[in-house]
């Protein structure tokens, strides 16, 4: 890794973590803060195969449900630490994934299957633990009320989760990084950019798509059980198929794959807020107004801008950070 | 545990029918302009509370509304057309179901802001009561639904390949290319397909709500259904989706007999994850 | 030449689509060394065979053996680690990916070590003349700098016989001539075999030692450019006027 490719994450650590202390610790403002983090961390760790490998996921909820049931179950049940539930959430994750993505890769399938099985999958999941009653069923199934105990990882405010999701973010950054300068990286967007050109150059679409697949569900799957965490519950409902909506959409909007890494996290940021603006003040007549928003900017940005959205975005954003260098300059 | 099997069999049947129908549309665009639409689902949710709204301001039994609906919605096929589909044809497949699913979303949650989240079912329906035979009590309004879709599927075969316009489409189908050589135009042809897709929901939409209520969620479900028989039929033509359907229909029928009927879904999933790692091309694929 | 030396050997290849048989028991042998053309009308199952050789169709039946072996129906990737490469009709450009990523990707194939896939990345676009258009996207390049970026990828991967599908297309006299010189010193300096499909005569007379003679899927004549232009059958198919030289 070069240092160049640190310093950014550097500073997007440095701005982060001091945020919290902007808002002086507010509840509200932390809550939605975390959340931001929640999803931003989910569309960078989703830029691997959406973004990279360019293979439309919509299963992100499928990951977070299976993590969420993994860590919960182990620690309700056998009192099982979520330091090794979380992970081992990730894995089922990642071996539910595979079950989806192996025959969905196949060499030549189109593009469209692989979208259907993902959305799909969410809606499945959550019909199925909503029956297994076992492990799931109807009603919520609450965590150990421990807290403050790091065996537990259950804290009373969501500054403690604020800042462990934002470790998580750079090590998602990090690895994102990593993946993109090395021969996956550059085997995934040659898929991306052509899968028939791929193949004939050395790559087996398949396997490489199934890398992405894996590592994206693993860590997907390690941010659902700390979405269980925060939310202190488990239920099917958390196989929420607008999760997997929404962070395709922050995805594709920001301009996965293509452009920085940062302007995943920085869609994100934007987006919700727009979203929750509009939520908390017009969503008392109009109902869902942030979820029609999320439909209207896709629909129109995906129409307006087919093929080169995130090449949009990059001007826009190599605007911004001229338009910021600047000002520093002039400041300095 | 015969005569339960028995009656789940031939609701699955006539169930199974009905499926093919709303996959119907779905699959016509899908072999015309090979773009699959996410919204599929949305639109036949959109269309039933159609049904519901007409037949209660207008106070018809919701089954006529189908004359209504389906004209009503080859228009909004058409326009949906010109404001989306037309611009993503032939672009990145990942801009074409992005663009989709955004409509998904949108008309969703639209439906959503619109009517609450509340199931609503029809109050005025003629196709009431059921007939008996033997051990198996069969809904008037379930069957007719089947015959209608029958009868929609077999309207759609002949149009398909006795006029002019539909082998005009047909020849689209297979190789666009050599159709707009032909001096068909290709951009025509895509309209009517997705207009006539969109009828065909309407006309389904009409027969579903005369037993079944409606609900903005329900959408993904005929969503999910529909893909699978697209799936399954491959480009197998009108009878591959109307088999697919069947089969559908009485694997659901099989799983509501012998296990959990909330677990029909995932049955039904696995059936599609099953059908694309083995037979990738559809169970009744020409290609 | 006997056909044991034959790098690679086509033997009795048929493949159909429905009813339409595109490849009907075809036979082509390409020497090591060659520079060996393909002409035929349109629809005649040159791509097709190419397509066959490259592991994106399995044919009907038949055999394909390169260096003594058997790949018939191995997918493509495993066809490239072997040492086949190729050009397609439709471009298919990595739009998104610079120059030097395009040919650092097929770079990929036989090394792993970063040094020397940077050296062989350098090597090739020195090679092909786009050391000055490395950094930029393929997007904004013209289609001979597209086609040469195509040219310069499968180069990347080492291969033993590079397959080009009409290479020439599009492109002007002058261009075209660029390209055989290209061609000759890939064949004599890289030591690379190529196999070319061709519509442009001027191209694929100027530049092969024998051509095969595609027709609806058969092989109607094959030999040295000369011969291959007044044969009958070749003049027939082309409807005599066409195959102007």
């Amino acid at each position: 890794m070069r240092a160049s490719d640190l310093k950014p994450i550097v500073a997007l650590t440095a701005m982060l973590a001091a945020l919290p202390l902007a808002v002086r610790m507010n509840n509200y403002y932390v809550l939605l803060l975390t959340w931001i983090l929640y999803y931003s961390t989910l569309v960078t760790a989703w830029n691997v195969i959406g973004g990279l490998a360019g293979q439309l996921d919509l299963a992100a909820a499928s990951y977070i449900g299976l993590g969420a049931y993994t860590m919960g179950t182990l620690l309700t049940r056998l009192d099982v630490t979520p330091w090794v539930g979380i992970p081992l959430g990730g894995l089922v994750a990642a071996g539910f994934a595979a079950l989806v993505g192996y025959p969905t890769f196949r060499f030549g399938l189109k593009e469209a299957w692989y979208a259907l099985a993902t959305i799909s999958s969410v809606v499945v999941l959550q019909k199925l633990f909503l029956v297994w009653e076992g492990v799931g069923g109807p009603e919520e199934r609450y965590l150990p009320a421990r807290y403050g105990e790091l065996y537990y990882l259950r804290f009373r405010g969501y500054a403690p989760y604020y800042y462990i999701l934002l470790a998580v973010l750079v090590m998602v950054l990090l690895l994102n990084v990593k993946i993109r300068r090395s021969k996956t990286g550059y085997y995934l967007l040659a898929i991306r950019e052509n899968e028939e050109a791929a193949e004939i150059l050395g790559i087996d679409v398949r396997k490489y798509k199934l890398r992405a697949l894996l590592i994206y569900a693993f860590v997907t799957g390690c941010i659902g059980g700390i979405f269980a965490l925060i939310s202190g519950y488990l239920h099917p409902h958390h196989f929420d198929t607008w999760t997997s909506l929404q962070v395709a959409i922050l995805g594709i909007v920001g301009g996965a794959g293509v452009g920085s890494i940062y302007s995943l996290p920085a869609t994100t940021f934007i987006i919700y807020s727009i979203s929750e603006l509009l939520r908390s003040t017009l969503g008392g007549w109009i109902p869902g107004i942030h979820l029609i928003f999320y439909g209207v900017i896709l629909t129109v940005v995906v129409l307006l801008k087919p093929e080169g959205l995130s090449e949009t975005y990059e001007r826009l954003y190599g605007r911004i950070r001229a338009a910021l260098l600047r000002r520093r300059a002039g400041g300095g | 545990m015969l005569e339960l099997l028995l009656q789940n069999l031939v609701n699955g049947i006539l169930m199974g029918c009905v499926y093919a129908l709303v996959a119907l549309g779905l699959a016509l665009q899908f072999g015309v302009m090979d773009i699959i639409n996410f919204a599929h689902g949305e639109f036949v949710m959109i269309a039933m509370y159609l049904v519901f709204w007409i037949s209660l301001y207008l106070a018809i039994p919701g089954s006529l509304t189908s004359l209504i609906v389906a004209p009503i919605y080859f228009v909004f096929g058409l326009v949906v057309y010109k404001l989306v589909i037309d611009r993503i044809v032939g672009t990145y497949p990942l801009a074409q179901i992005a663009a989709t699913i955004g409509l998904m979303v949108l008309l969703r949650n639209l439906a959503l802001a619109a009517w609450r989240a509340q199931p609503r079912g029809l109050q005025y329906e003629v196709l009431r009561g059921s007939v008996t035979l033997g051990p198996v009590v069969v809904p008037i309004s379930r069957l007719t639904a089947a015959l209608v879709s029958v009868g929609t599927m077999l309207a759609l075969h002949w149009f398909l390949t006795h006029t002019r316009l539909g082998l005009a489409l047909r020849a689209t189908s297979d190789d666009m290319q050599a159709a707009s050589l032909l001096g068909i135009n290709v951009r025509r042809m895509f309209a009517l397909a997705f207009g006539l897709g969109c009828a065909i929901i309407g006309i389904a939409a009409a027969f579903i709500m005369t037993f079944q209520q409606v609900n903005p969620e329900s959408g993904l479900t005929w969503g999910l259904i529909s893909w699978i028989i697209v799936v399954m039929a491959g480009l197998g033509g009108v009878s591959g989706v109307l088999l697919s359907g069947l089969i559908l229909g009485m694997v659901e029928a099989l799983e509501i007999t012998f296990w959990d009927p909330r677990a029909s879904l995932a049955v039904m999933y696995s059936l599609f994850i099953l059908i694309l790692w083995v037979k990738p091309r559809g169970l009744f694929g020409r290609r | 030449m006997t056909e044991a030396e034959a790098l690679l050997r086509v033997r009795g290849v048929t493949k159909r689509f429905g009813g339409i048989v595109a490849l009907d028991r075809v036979d082509v042998d390409v020497y090591e060394g060659e520079i060996l053309g393909m002409i035929g009308p349109n629809g005649a199952g040159k791509t097709t065979l190419f397509n066959v050789v490259t592991g994106y169709y399995p044919p009907d039946s038949g055999k394909v053996i390169f260096r003594g072996e058997d790949i018939t129906g191995r997918p493509p990737h495993e066809i490239a680690k072997l040492g086949i490469s190729r050009t397609f009709q439709v471009v298919k450009p990595f739009l998104g990916l610079t120059v030097e990523d395009a040919v650092r990707v097929g770079a990929y194939n036989r090394l792993s070590d970063e040094a020397e896939v940077e050296r062989r990345v350098r090597e090739i676009l020195e090679f092909m003349g786009l050391d000055r258009l490395r950094d930029r996207l393929c997007r904004d390049l013209n289609i001979v700098q597209i086609k040469q970026t195509a040219i310069a990828r499968a180069l990347a991967t080492d291969p033993k016989l590079l397959l080009l599908d009409e290479a020439a297309a599009g492109l002007n006299p002058g261009e075209v001539d660029d390209l055989i010189e290209l061609l000759r010193r890939v064949n004599r300096e890289m030591g690379v075999t190529l196999w070319v499909v061709e519509h442009v005569m001027r191209f694929v007379m100027g530049i092969s030692d024998r051509i095969v003679v595609l027709h609806y899927g058969e092989k109607i004549a094959e030999g040295p450019p000369e011969q291959v232009a007044h044969d009958p059958k070749v003049v027939e198919a082309y409807l005599g006027a066409e195959v102007v030289i």
